[in-house]
């Protein structure tokens, strides 16, 4: 059976998972293309218009999986992916989101996806999921070999701060991972920096234990997945860097107050931070006007040794 | 300590009463006006909600006002309302406002200084005296809510155009300043008496109805819904508003406190639709949309502020309820940028539709 999976929201960060599992499952994976204009008008077709850019290009790829005649799609409902946090409303009614936008031939596989409780209740919902397509043990070893693959690509991705090369501007890319890792929509962000000769970090190379361990500075604990992992990450490499790009996605809750919190954070501790709101709208020339201007102002501000304010203050007086 | 806190509809009027009962003073922010908006637009982040907005214009003229200490209510997410009081602290602590800043919320572990806080609230109180605080903010909650629906079936029936809210507006002030039990009693006896002598045929007459459904914040206060209550009854509409803070109080805090569950009536009635808890009241919008349709509403208003996450999986949903129940569903967005008359225009436009529509159905 073929079964297609959009490559859009927590794709980015849980395809090993996915594709291994449902694949030991005895599935074929077909995973929709990479976000083009045609996807994202689909999505912005198929969506209401207050809805995240992110959960329009969801629709688009579900769309795009339709059009290639697939019949089922892989559409979880993700609550909670670590104790006590959420990721946001648009997961949690995903599958009633896209149930109404495509053909009734088309079948939904939808898990309830749930680790409120812990990990062992996130590892379980995988478990009751599989259930339905195999035996106890059966489904036990295809979930062992897919979380070893996830591990394995999330442990893939951890990098030493220290051990990038000082003479290099290091920038902390901010933001979700299905913004940062999707090139259309964050339009190609991370590799127009990397281009410009900047060295970008991203959450995803903090680890898990360094996030939490540098996430607890906050005094209430964040509820989103996806802000802890901003705020800790941002805790974690605060040293090593010379300024913060944070994307946002236009209509999101989280962001809107993470974003706020990070960008009281850089004021406070004098660190420059570039906030951009990514929606359908978004511009390309003036997306690179706005990176130059900022790599320009960290260029001089290492040349003058922080003498230049971050934040439109005056520094010198006279 | 002198206490202020959000505006959220009439809701004032009993927590000022639980607050006193704590043995604090008292500020009550001035009603939101424009000033309020603008206040907390200046100052909050561009892209987050209206209501986080309206709340840092309340707070800052609350504290302007004297007071050094702040209630909010927080919440576990996954709606941003549960994250307010972290960003509205440190948006205050930049203005150079000095206050202590206690968010209720229910204990689950996330944030240590919820005890501590708790105490302070408590320590100029003793037992008896918070009973009876509480008891007075029951009273006059329950008062507040009685007059409040009555008037949205009275306004679209009464003899003098804008008779039922200026007679309201008296009432409220009358039932704020009451000090016992009895004496809310009486207002409210009264007022009730008065609002229902103020319609000029019997309950009876037939007009529009229609469901007022969508985020609590945007329902339950005027000026952020552009009285939008009053609209539909002075265009002849009986509104019903599916959220009611009087059961909001008995299931989240009697029901849910000892551990009741009390999403089930919900559940059923928004399934296959949605399936389940969404953060702030999503799932109660979707639910609330199907059960208007099954009791006959003409029609379903759905109100949310600009980019709210759990209204905004609700609006994807209820199109497809508005065909499959034919029932009109019209979804209003505000933000900062609302304009009176826009808004005044689509209401009326969707009163047109509802009455064409019954028109028709009479006629077959």
């Amino acid at each position: 059976m073929r079964i297609g999976i959009p490559r859009a929201l927590q794709y980015f960060q849980y395809f090993p998972l996915w594709t291994t599992f449902l694949r030991e499952l005895g599935f074929e994976t077909v995973v929709s293309p990479v976000t083009n204009k045609q996807i994202l008008n689909w999505g912005i077709a198929h969506s209401v218009d207050g809805a995240c850019l992110p959960l329009k290009t969801y629709l688009g790829h579900v769309r795009a999986l339709v059009e290639s005649g697939i019949q089922l799609i892989f559409v979880p409902q993700i609550i909670s992916v670590a104790r006590l946090e959420y990721l946001c409303p648009n997961s949690m009614g995903l599958p009633d989101i896209v149930n109404k936008q495509v053909p009734p031939s088309v079948t939904l596989v939808s898990p309830v996806i749930n680790g409120k409780k812990g990990t062992k209740a996130l590892v379980q919902s995988y478990l009751r999921f599989g259930l339905e397509f195999g035996s106890k043990r059966e489904v036990q070893s295809a979930l062992e070999r897919a979380f070893q693959a996830q591990r394995r690509y999330d442990e893939s991705l951890y990098i030493e701060p220290n051990s990038v090369p000082l003479e290099r501007l290091n920038i902390l890319l901010i933001g979700q991972r299905y913004l940062v890792d999707d090139p259309f929509i964050s339009i190609d962000i991370k590799k127009r920096l990397e281009s410009a000769g900047v060295n970008v970090f991203t959450a995803a190379q903090v680890s898990e234990k360094d996030i939490m361990k540098a996430s607890s500075i906050l005094p209430k604990r964040m509820f989103w997945t996806s802000g802890r992992n901003a705020v800790g990450a941002l805790e974690h490499l605060w040293e090593n860097l010379d300024g913060i790009v944070t994307l946002a996605a236009f209509a999101c809750g989280a962001d809107s107050l993470v974003g706020e919190l990070i960008d009281r954070k850089a004021r406070l501790g004098n660190l420059p931070n570039l906030m951009i709101n990514l929606d359908e709208h978004t511009g390309e020339v003036g997306m690179i006007t706005r990176l130059e201007a900022f790599l320009d102002l960290l260029e001089r501000r290492r040349l003058h040794e922080s003498d230049l304010s971050s934040h439109g203050k005056h520094i010198h007086t006279h | 300590m002198k206490v202020t806190f959000p505006h959220m509809g009439n809701i004032y009027i009993p927590i000022e009463s639980l607050v006193q009962g704590m043995g604090h003073d008292v500020v009550v922010p001035p009603m939101d006006t424009k000033r309020t908006l603008d206040l907390g637009t200046k100052y909050s982040p561009d892209t987050t909600c209206l209501p986080f907005k309206i709340i840092v214009g309340n707070l800052i003229e609350g504290i302007d006002l004297g007071a050094d200490c702040v209630l909010m209510a927080g919440g576990t997410g996954p709606c941003r309302l549960g994250y307010y009081g972290e960003v509205h602290k440190g948006i205050l602590e930049d203005l150079g406002k000095k206050v202590e800043f206690i968010t209720i919320e229910p204990p689950r572990g996330n944030n240590p200084n919820f005890w501590p806080q708790l105490g302070k609230l408590f320590e100029k109180t003793n037992l008896k005296r918070f009973a009876g605080g509480c008891l007075l903010a029951w009273a006059k909650l329950n008062a507040c809510e009685e007059l409040e629906l009555l008037a949205l079936v009275v306004r679209p029936r009464e003899r003098e155009f804008g008779s039922t809210s200026r007679l309201l507006k008296q009432a409220f002030q009358q039932i704020k300043k009451a000090q016992s039990l009895s004496a809310v009693g009486k207002f409210r006896e009264e007022s009730v008496h008065a609002v229902k002598g103020l319609m000029s045929t019997s309950e009876k007459e037939k007009v529009l109805r229609v469901g007022l459904v969508g985020e609590i914040y945007t329902v339950l206060e005027p000026f952020v819904n552009l009285q939008i209550e009053e609209r539909l009854g002075y265009l002849g509409v009986e509104v019903y508003r599916t959220i009611s803070l009087v059961d909001w109080v008995k299931n989240h805090i009697f029901k849910q406190g000892i551990g009741l569950r009390i999403d089930q009536a919900l559940r059923r009635s928004a399934a296959g639709y949605l399936r389940g808890f969404v953060g702030g009241h999503g799932l109660e919008t979707v639910a609330r949309t199907v059960d208007l349709a099954e009791k006959d509403y003409a029609g379903a208003i759905h109100i949310l502020p600009m980019t709210c996450m759990p209204e905004i999986v609700a609006q994807a949903i209820l199109p497809q309820i508005s065909e499959d129940k034919h029932i009109p569903v019209l979804s209003l967005v505000v933000d900062e940028h609302t304009g009176e008359a826009g808004f005044q225009t689509r209401l009326e436009a969707f009163v047109d539709l509802l009455h064409r529509r019954e028109r028709c159905r009479i006629l077959g």
